[in-house]
């Protein structure tokens, strides 16, 4: 193997250094993995740092250019900044390197520490954004809210964790650590030294730049050096301004020292104010950051100890003068209060500071992509150590962009992972489903479902997939959440053997014979305890010289007793679903409207649901096909019920949701298409229509079911909602023929729903 | 009492005013430590079992469990092997062993040596239980039959006889008679029983003399095979039940064979130990005492004496510090199961408080929630549920007295690398510090489970990390300087773990009474309003302050949450007690003098605690706050 290089070296150097602190400073934390990949000339990115919470991923795919990076970009700002600072430039590369990275892994590891570290707080957080951004652009579509929510939650997080690592680097225990751990594990550099040797120590615990300060501090800046690097391979316009001015913020907040602050702030706000005007970039940052107050109530504000009018008094001082040196006590203030506010979760602190930042910056926020650092987010991991892949890609059976949606194929995908595109917004959908109440959770989810195309399968790509699969679960949770499960009541209640363990018995194992002498030798108090527990007498006289005495063992015996449970049950292999999505039957974004489409979703879901619980109960797997007919039929695959029911990209499930809004074809060859994905064993066929087919297709079909029905393993119900058809009337007689179909014309929802379960569920 | 008696004489001959007992006492019980590890040493080779480093300057702990290893000697790591615990062990009140290690990794010869190191015959009793020889009791009673009839009876001459008690396949016994041993006494079906024990000498009015109210109780130390399935809790070879493994310290002795090597071929394996043992502790006192060798010859006549005396765990008893003891409560409030239950409990306590106190304008309430869902709770509660039975009452003694056992191992040790070790151990502080409550903690919690998959300590560090952080950051807040010198002489950050002020009650405490006497402007207003009780108004008022304080410390961190709530509750609890008992307060603390004042509101709270009226939340509450 070949040696590393510089990069790469620092890249471990800085884990024992992380490592080293987070076992005194952050112990909880002390099991986080990490998981390097090897460089990659081939990938589009040149690094990406990444946690799923447990595992922090570290890849550095270009070493080569980050060095180049560093040399030409970082190290020059601060030769620049620090005129005195008489070290070799390789000296000084490989320490930015090193803390640089030691802050990236601090920066994963503070996700699950501070932010989002549970699951509560991601959804507050989430609810945070969208009810700010809803405030600040009140025009704005539920679903559009909802994307921004998605785009911006990462940075959102970030401008947390980093304000902690900023302000705890600084001070107190963390500061102290990292002095500590690098004094002993930073290797010798032995200009460097001498050159810090001759400076002055730091006057305060505010950050201080390399030459100022002892060797084994922080350099001041290193936060934004990663937005630095980003900037410099970002050379095109921006697609949008949120990112760009939050870097800015970033600029202004965390960099300690003017020396600092002032060319980075500068660097970042040189390339924006290219995109939008000067006065504008500075009032928005200003009201951002003063924003983080703004929505605090006063016991909010009482409990921090804080002043409105102080915290903006401060804001506007940094941001006048950031390049003087004279208001870095006020940075310090500043950025100080900032984390408290940010850190305090109790009284809903975080969240009213978050929705009170969020608001300016909410116009720059893009619809179509996520605002967040490249190279650095939050989500299940893929892609790293695995050489040859590239950046974090959709997961097993999501569609690649481009390629569109086919239900037919696979057996569909699960929510879309938090690194995937879209992921995020999918996931705040979800969250703001929980935890907003139940009329906003259920308008933005109608919102959401119906605001893109509705056709189940067909082309789409990029952000058209994104918006498909985003609509997918919005439908998908809507009726999840809205449907009641039905109670299944099974005609036998019987008792079934429970495993309780081990009790303890006496076990018969020997007789003696004793005399007076010997018996004395024994244990008499156990012989006699042993006689009251049991009421087995083990110890007789036989004679004046005798003694008799049955020895008993205690063993284990498994103890076993008896529950009651539902039996009986018998769950078909298959059930399918006909569904007419025809133009009768409602329009295309139907979701949550009552029209006849949305009902029998509601009647779909709701038996779906009382299924899966009883193949649940009854450990039965159960296979879902779903035939969407309209312009012809979509089929999809057999998808496993429990599978089919709680992922939202599913065949089946595509195919049960979409609508077609057509004629009413149903496509001659479904059935034998259809019948080589069923699984052996009994078939449940549920078709739902509210009319006539199409008269091209009724024979084909006719003959489709009458083939079906002879199968003494099929059950077929077939329901008309509100009318009673000739091609129903045909399908009367055929079934006259044969018990194990149904016609019921006329139906209401309810009395579909109540007749489906009833046969899904039969007893035996 | 010959060999007492003859000390004696020679330490009066050399000053007629020394305090007898106390010169004695130290250099006694470390000659008999020294004694016993020079014997044993020549007989078994050591089992080192944890190294215990503790990192003042981070607030760390770090437990390494040995396995029978033994490691390159490493600066401030304390490192404790068999012998080290069976030797703390036994200089502590009750404190039995459970030694659990396969066959032939030497427990059941380890303790056998030790027996014949420290005793003769007659004071040791070694019990092999199998299945017809279940009796632990056995040494004690004697059984006949009269007219056919068992009767058994108590063997009085052996109650203050047996020093030492070995159990070997202890888990073949009755659990409930080796309960009565490890506590100390023998009650027979019969109605007979005792207690157990060596009388202990003491010397009054210039006589040695012993009765039996006061005994070096009896030790325990029991081994036994692991059972052959964790969940056979009644098969002939059992685990041994909770209320045993709560008792018991437990140890799991590893097998050192393949690390001790061909050294074992080198041991002595003859006998006379116990002579051997007698000569080392003859040679070792009389040089510490500075006496001649010859005054102690009379030890063989007499040594159960010599080691009641040498061996009274009341001489060694030291207190434990009060951040000791607040970061103890801290730990065990993560560690309990309940923690939520608990949280919400102190909650509502303040809450309470608030409601009754409501006449003093102050918030006492703590409005903070535990985040269940937050990744440090999930972690705090997969090391808690690994647990193979929770935290109960008798854990938190046991810690006790491991901490206590680790302070005197610790004590010991540094005493005797030194050259004046007599004088370098009554010069040492004798109290249990935060440093002992965390090594002694690393150990019970790895007690507790059955794997170590996750890692016990990290929660103990986090705990110390929390503790130590709000303690400090409180002193800060109501400007009580705390920090000490380093050894270069720089002004350190690391929690001063000897200062006997440092904690959060005792500072809130000493604060609110310093802080009680009111202002002139407040007592011309009183003698014009009528108003009452002003010092204990001030005492209260000051108490709610640093409430408010406490209640901003938690910083987000969802750990160190249930440590403030307990804090707010418990010193809302001394304002509620205050406001209660108010016009009995007010005279005492109207007295000049900060400290008389702690001195009569303590007394005060005593007399109380004596009373049956006094409400349970005092006794409970308050004892963490002000002391018992």
């Amino acid at each position: 193997m070949s040696k590393k290089g510089i990069v790469h070296q620092q890249l471990d150097l800085a884990e024992n250094t992380w490592r080293d602190v987070v076992r005194t400073e952050y112990p909880l934390f002390l099991d986080l993995k990490v998981v390097k990949a090897d460089p990659d000339p081939k990938k589009e990115r040149h690094w990406m740092f990444y946690t799923d919470m447990t595992t922090s991923h570290m890849d550095v795919f270009k070493p080569d250019l980050i060095e180049k990076l560093f040399r030409e970009t970082i190290v020059p700002m601060y030769k620049e900044a620090y005129s005195q600072l008489n070290v070799s430039e390789e000296e000084l590369v490989v320490r930015l390197l090193h803390d640089n990275f030691f802050y990236l892994y601090s920066h994963e590891q503070y996700h699950p520490t501070f932010c989002p570290n549970s699951k509560l707080d991601e959804k507050k957080f989430d609810e945070a954004l969208y009810l700010g951004i809803q405030k600040a652009q009140p025009g704005l579509k539920e679903p559009d809210i909802l994307r921004k929510v998605g785009n911006v939650r990462n940075a959102g997080w970030d401008q947390v964790i980093d304000g902690a690592f900023f302000t705890f680097s600084n001070q107190g225990s963390l500061e102290q650590r990292i002095n500590t751990v690098m004094e002993s594990s930073m290797p010798p550099q032995k200009q460097l030294q001498t050159a810090l040797q001759t400076s002055t120590p730091p006057t305060t615990t505010q950050q201080t730049a390399i030459p100022q300060v002892v060797p084994t501090h922080l350099p001041d800046a290193v936060v934004p050096i990663f937005d630095i690097l980003e900037f410099e391979t970002q050379t095109k316009k921006f697609d949008s301004l949120f990112y760009p001015l939050s870097r800015a913020i970033y600029g202004m907040l965390f960099c300690g020292t003017a020396k600092m602050r002032g060319p980075i702030f500068d660097y970042f706000k040189q390339r924006i104010i290219k995109q939008m005007p000067e006065k504008e970039f500075d009032e928005v940052l200003k009201k951002a950051v003063s924003g983080f107050v703004g929505e605090l109530t006063p016991e909010q504000l009482k409990y921090l100890r804080l002043e409105k009018a102080d915290f903006k008094r401060n804001v506007d001082q940094v941001f006048s003068n950031y390049q003087n040196p004279a208001i870095d006590s006020a940075h310090q203030e500043l950025t100080s209060d900032l984390n408290r506010i940010l850190l305090e979760k109790d009284l809903e602190i975080r969240y009213a500071a978050i929705r009170g930042f969020i608001q300016p910056l909410a116009k720059y926020i893009s619809l179509t992509q996520e605002e967040k650092r490249h190279g650095t987010h939050i989500g299940q991991g893929q892609g790293s150590g695995q050489p040859g892949q590239g950046q974090p890609s959709p997961g097993q059976g999501q569609p690649q962009p481009g390629q569109g949606q086919q239900p037919g194929q696979g057996t569909g995908d699960p929510q879309t992972g938090q690194n995937q595109p879209g992921g995020n917004t999918e996931a705040a959908l979800l969250n703001l489903a929980d935890i907003l109440n139940e009329q906003q959770a259920n308008a933005l989810l109608s919102a959401v479902a119906n605001e893109s195309g509705n056709k189940p399968g067909g082309q789409a790509g990029g952000q058209a997939q994104k918006d498909k699969r985003l609509s997918n679960l919005a439908k998908d949770e809507y009726y999840k959440r809205n449907v009641p499960e039905l109670s299944i009541k099974s005609p036998n209640y019987e008792a079934v053997s429970v495993d309780l363990g081990k009790k303890r018995v006496p076990v018969y194992i020997s007789t003696l014979s004793l005399t007076s002498q010997e018996l004395v030798q024994m244990d008499l108090e156990q012989i006699m305890r042993f006689q009251e527990e049991t009421g087995i007498v083990t110890l007789s006289q036989i004679s004046d010289y005798e003694f008799r005495l049955d020895q008993y063992e205690w063993q284990e015996k498994d103890e076993i007793d008896y529950k009651f449970e539902n039996t009986d049950l018998e769950l078909p292999d298959n059930v399918v679903f006909h569904v007419d999505s025809s133009g009768s039957m409602g329009g295309p974004n139907y979701v949550g409207t009552g029209q006849p489409y949305d009902t029998l979703m509601h009647v779909c879901f709701a038996t779906l649901k009382s299924l899966l619980k009883a193949a649940q109960d009854m450990k039965k797997e159960v296979n879902i096909i779903a035939a969407n007919y309209s312009n012809g039929t979509i089929l999809s695959d057999a998808v496993e019920l429990q599978h089919m029911y709680n992922t939202p990209n599913n065949g089946a499930k595509l195919a049960l949701l979409g609508f077609q809004g057509g004629g009413t074809d149903y496509s001659a060859d479904t059935f034998a298409k259809m019948n080589s994905k069923l699984k052996p064993g009994k078939t449940v066929h549920v078709w739902v229509t509210d009319g006539e087919l199409s008269p091209g297709c009724v024979q084909s079909t006719f003959n489709q079911i009458q083939s079906a029905v002879q199968s003494p393993n099929t059950s077929f119900l077939y329901f008309e909602i509100g009318s009673r058809s000739s091609f129903g009337s045909s399908l009367e007689r055929l079934f006259q023929q044969f018990p194990n179909g149904q016609y019921l014309p006329n139906v209401t929802i309810q009395q579909i729903q109540s007749k489906a379960l009833e046969v899904m569920l039969q007893y035996q | 009492m010959k060999t007492l008696e003859n000390i004696t004489t020679e330490l009066l001959k050399r000053d007629p005013a020394a305090e007898v007992e106390t010169n004695l006492s130290t250099a006694m019980m470390l000659a008999f430590v020294e004694a016993t590890s020079a014997v044993m040493n020549q007989t078994t080779m050591p089992t080192p079992l944890y190294r215990l480093t503790y990192d003042q300057n981070t607030s760390n702990v770090d437990f390494q469990l040995l396995n029978g290893r033994s490691q390159v000697p490493e600066a401030n790591a304390l490192d404790m092997t068999m012998l080290d615990l069976i030797t703390a062990a036994l200089l502590r009140e009750k404190m039995p062993l459970l030694l659990e290690g396969k066959t032939g990794v030497g427990k059941t010869f380890t303790i056998e040596q030790f027996c014949k190191t420290v005793f003769t015959p007659e004071n040791y009793r070694i019990l092999r239980l199998n299945a017809n020889m279940t009796n632990v009791l056995q040494p004690y009673t004697e059984g006949r039959v009269e007219n056919g009839l068992v009767k058994i009876s108590l063997r009085n001459d052996e109650l203050d006889r047996i020093a030492f008690l070995a159990v070997d396949e202890a888990n073949r016994g009755d659990t409930n008679q080796i309960l009565q041993l490890q506590d100390g006494y023998v009650r027979l079906p019969t109605g007979e029983g005792g207690d157990i024990g060596i009388p202990i000498p003491h010397y009054v009015d210039g006589n040695w003399t012993a009765n039996r109210e006061d005994k070096r109780p009896l030790f325990v130390v029991s081994a036994q095979n692991p059972p052959a399935t964790k969940d056979a809790k009644y098969s002939a070879t059992r685990r041994t039940d909770a209320a045993q493994n709560n008792r018991n310290l437990q140890l799991d002795v590893p097998n050192g064979a393949t690390d001790i090597g061909s050294a074992v071929l080198q041991l002595d394996t003859g006998n006379g130990q116990h002579k051997k043992f007698l000569k080392h502790y003859q040679r070792i006192l009389a040089g510490y005492l500075g006496i001649d060798e010859t005054s102690i010859s009379t030890v063989r006549e007499d040594w159960i004496d010599v080691y009641a005396f040498s061996t009274d765990p009341k001489k060694t008893a030291c207190p434990s510090l009060r951040s000791a003891v607040e970061f103890m409560d801290a730990m065990l409030l993560l560690v309990s199961p309940q923690l939520k239950d608990t949280f919400e409990h102190d909650k509502q306590a303040a809450k309470a408080w608030n409601d009754r106190l409501k006449n003093y304008s102050l918030d006492w309430t703590y409005s903070g929630t535990i985040d269940e869902t937050s990744q440090a709770m999930e972690k705090i509660r997969k090391i808690v549920n690994s647990f193979e039975e929770e935290i109960v009452t008798r854990d938190i003694i046991k810690a006790k007295k491991m901490s206590d056992a680790v302070s005197l191992t610790r004590r010991i040790k540094n005493a005797l690398n030194e050259e004046s070790p007599v004088a370098t151990y009554n010069n040492t502080p004798n109290f249990i510090t935060l440093q002992d409550v965390a090594c002694g903690m690393a150990i019970i919690l790895y007690d507790k489970q059955d794997k170590h998959d996750d890692n016990p300590v990290t929660l103990i560090d986090t705990a110390l990390k929390e503790y130590t952080k709000i303690c400090k950051e409180y002193a800060d807040k109501i400007g009580y300087s705390w920090k000490e010198k380093d050894a270069a002489g720089k002004t350190s950050n690391a929690f001063p773990l000897n200062n006997t002020h440092m904690s959060v009650y005792n500072l809130a405490f000493v604060r609110a009474l310093r802080n009680s006497t009111p202002g002139t402007i407040a007592k011309t207003a009183a003698a014009v309003t009528g108003k009452q009780n002003l010092y204990v108004t001030n005492f209260i008022k000051d108490l709610g302050s640093s409430v408010a304080e406490l209640k901003r410390l938690s910083s987000g961190v969802e750990e160190s949450k249930p440590i403030i709530a307990r804090m707010v509750a418990d010193i809302s609890t001394l304002a509620g007690f205050a406001d209660q008992y108010s016009d009995k307060l007010e005279p005492l603390l109207a007295t000049p003098n900060p400290a008389d004042r702690k001195n009569a509101f303590m007394d005060f709270y005593h007399q109380q605690r004596n009373r049956s009226t006094l409400e349970p939340i005092y006794l409970e509450r308050l004892t963490r706050v002000i002391g018992a």
